[in-house]
């Protein structure tokens, strides 16, 4: 059973005195668990839009998104967010780490939020930053004190440390340098053969593609090619 | 976590913050300031009537309080004077209250007489302590007097005034008395129209024997008199026992009055300091909004951003409330044991039955009050922001530039 089964999804941005905007346009994609995908196209393909919906973070004007077998249309507000909770995790281009907690802390939010217990989250909170290299001496250090690259893998850290089955990253190494950017990718990567989640990239980052065992191009709100290279 | 996060979050812009404490600390300065010196003038109000105006519990003959006429008095009062004598601790003074007339040789004006057992009466009423020149009732043939009718009389110490009554005969009574002390109890009604004399030269000029017109009992807590009264009212049968809520219905008017304004000037301050939260807390989830949306992209239900915001104005409402409580505290304490002396505008107070010198005072259960009408204010006025940030459409908020 795919892990995302969209199914015809259209997306149209509708504002007041202004020509309707196809975000996306009947845009039918199954995704399999396990699979290393990355969303790659121009700007205002429909990338974060796909990416988006996909999370149950936007609905689609049409057409319908499933998700580990959940239709995301019949859930309400307060649904989605319990299923992004517990199923999703999410990597955003810019860190987006709470400024006033520690890394740890971060990282931990979720888990909080899940009701995991407090040694049980301690627990996985330090395995999750150790396996994804932050050294035990940043833990309690704020974002700010944190260099880009450490930002992103605290916020990789948090989508991961639940071992949701999929996880969506947005552009997650446009504000990293190419090592970092590869140090990072590498460990989503060793998470994704080991682990088994699911990962789906908006991108543009090459990087990205070279890793990618699925690569769907989109132009204008529609697939273009879908290929496994 | 979310405790956590609220009280970092207060810091991240500790000018603004530092702006919200001290605006919370002033509202609630303001409104323990206010209650401090509201609680003084209640209390000089109600120990003023008590020590002054009329007794704490009142037994007179029916109808005398409304009628004080020279034939309403109480038939028996030998029996009731040895039934009170019994109650051992009670505080009492059998009084003869005429309605006369007072003139010296350049004047006249009308007087209430208080024919009085002095040591009786040093029981129940501080005129005693009051007197500022001479001294209380030591004998028969004297009289004591308020400092205004001594100005509006022109009599000085020692010298002598004749009191007229009309007797129970309905005959003019008139009598001659010496001056032995002149009293200013700050309170203008008593000060310019009462007079002391002992309770048997009161009784001759009445044509009284051993009848009384009333017996003032003294209570050390004024809430008692109620049930007391209640207690008298049964065992004293042919007489009206009053407390003195009922005595005093002004004063109990002025201090529902003041507690009236209390609320308003509370509620007044209240809302400026709701409407600074909602300002400034408006600001705050504005300055938040790609945080906020990260936040419930992550999935935390709008319940825990409602419930960040609303702690975080906890926060800030208990530092204001303990900075104001302090300050407040640091204000009123030292006038609370000094006193505050109001006598430049002691005319218009006495009119009030207040002294000149008050001593604001805060209860615990004041501060109390104050500090949950403030934090309830504060939890009240952060629901907008809160509830408008927990609403925000998370693919817009995580986008938001």
């Amino acid at each position: 059973m795919p892990i995302v089964l969209a199914n015809q999804l259209t997306k149209i941005y509708r504002e007041k005195d202004a020509v309707p905007v196809h975000a996306l346009d009947s845009v039918s994609l199954e995704i399999e668990p396990g699979e290393f995908t990355a969303l790659v196209g121009p700007s205002g393909s429909g990338k974060t839009t796909l990416l988006n919906i996909i999370g149950g973070l936007d609905t689609p004007t049409e057409g319908s998104v499933e998700v580990d077998g959940k239709n995301l249309g019949t859930l309400n507000k307060r649904e989605l967010a319990a299923f992004r909770l517990h199923h999703l995790g999410f990597v955003f281009q810019a860190y987006n780490l709470v400024p006033v907690l520690t890394a740890e802390e971060n990282v931990a939010f979720t888990l909080l939020l899940r009701g995991v217990d407090k040694q049980k989250r301690q627990n996985m909170v330090r395995d999750e930053l150790e396996a994804l290299g932050i050294e035990k001496e940043l833990h309690r250090r704020r974002p700010h004190k944190l260099s880009g690259g450490q930002q992103q893998r605290v916020a990789v850290a948090r989508a991961t440390v639940g071992e949701p089955k999929l996880i969506l990253a947005d552009e997650p190494t446009a504000n990293l340098d190419s090592t970092t950017g590869k140090r990072l990718l590498d460990k989503m990567k060793s998470m994704n053969e080991q682990k088994g989640i699911t990962f789906i990239f908006s991108t543009h980052d090459p990087l990205v593609m070279e890793r990618a065992n699925r690569i769907v191009h989109l132009r204008d709100g529609k697939i273009i090619e879908d290929k496994r290279p | 976590m979310i405790l956590t996060i609220a009280w970092r979050n207060i810091w991240r812009n500790k000018r603004r913050s530092f702006v919200l404490i001290i605006t919370i600390a002033i509202g609630s300065f303001a409104i323990l300031g206010t209650q401090a010196f509201v609680n003084a003038f209640e209390r000089q109000m109600v120990n003023g009537s008590l020590d002054f105006q009329t007794a704490s519990v009142e037994i007179a003959a029916p109808g005398f309080r409304t009628q004080p006429s020279i034939d309403s008095f109480i038939e028996q009062g030998d029996a009731l004077e040895s039934e009170l004598k019994a109650k051992i601790g009670l505080k009492w003074s059998p009084r003869v209250l005429l309605q006369g007339m007072a003139s010296s040789p350049e004047s006249a004006t009308a007087a209430q007489i208080y024919g009085v057992v002095p040591e009786r009466e040093r029981s129940v009423s501080l005129i005693a302590d009051k007197i500022i020149e001479g001294t209380f009732l030591t004998q028969e043939g004297q009289v004591v007097i308020g400092v205004d009718m001594a100005d509006h009389l022109d009599l000085r110490l020692g010298e002598k005034m004749v009191l007229m009554v009309s007797g129970l005969s309905k005959d003019i009574n008139a009598n001659a008395f010496r001056i032995i002390g002149i009293f200013q109890s700050g309170y203008q009604d008593v000060d310019k129209m009462r007079v002391y004399v002992s309770r048997h030269d009161a009784a001759r000029l009445a044509e009284y024997d051993q009848q009384l017109n009333m017996v003032a009992i003294k209570l050390d807590d004024p809430a008692q008199a109620e049930p007391l009264a209640n207690q008298l009212a049964l065992s004293t049968p042919g007489c009206e026992v009053l407390h003195w809520r009922q005595l005093n219905p002004f004063l109990v008017v002025s201090l529902e009055s003041f507690k009236y304004n209390v609320w308003i000037f509370g509620g007044i301050m209240l809302t400026a300091i709701a409407f600074s939260i909602i300002n400034i807390f408006l600001m705050v989830i504005f300055e938040r909004v790609r945080e906020i949306g990260i936040t419930l992209a992550l999935g935390a239900p709008p319940r825990v951003i409602r419930a960040m915001l609303i702690w975080e104005t906890l926060f800030v409402g208990l530092l204001g409330c303990f900075v104001g409580s302090v300050t407040a505290f640091a204000f009123i304490h030292p006038l609370t044991t000094g006193g505050l002396d109001l006598s430049i505008v002691s005319e218009g107070l006495g009119r009030f039955g207040i002294s000149p010198i008050i001593h604001p005072f805060v209860t615990t259960s004041d501060q109390v009050l104050a500090v949950l009408m403030t934090l309830g204010m504060s939890v009240l006025a952060s629901l907008y922001p809160a509830i408008k940030a927990s609403r925000f459409q998370v693919v817009d908020a995580i986008h938001f530039q």
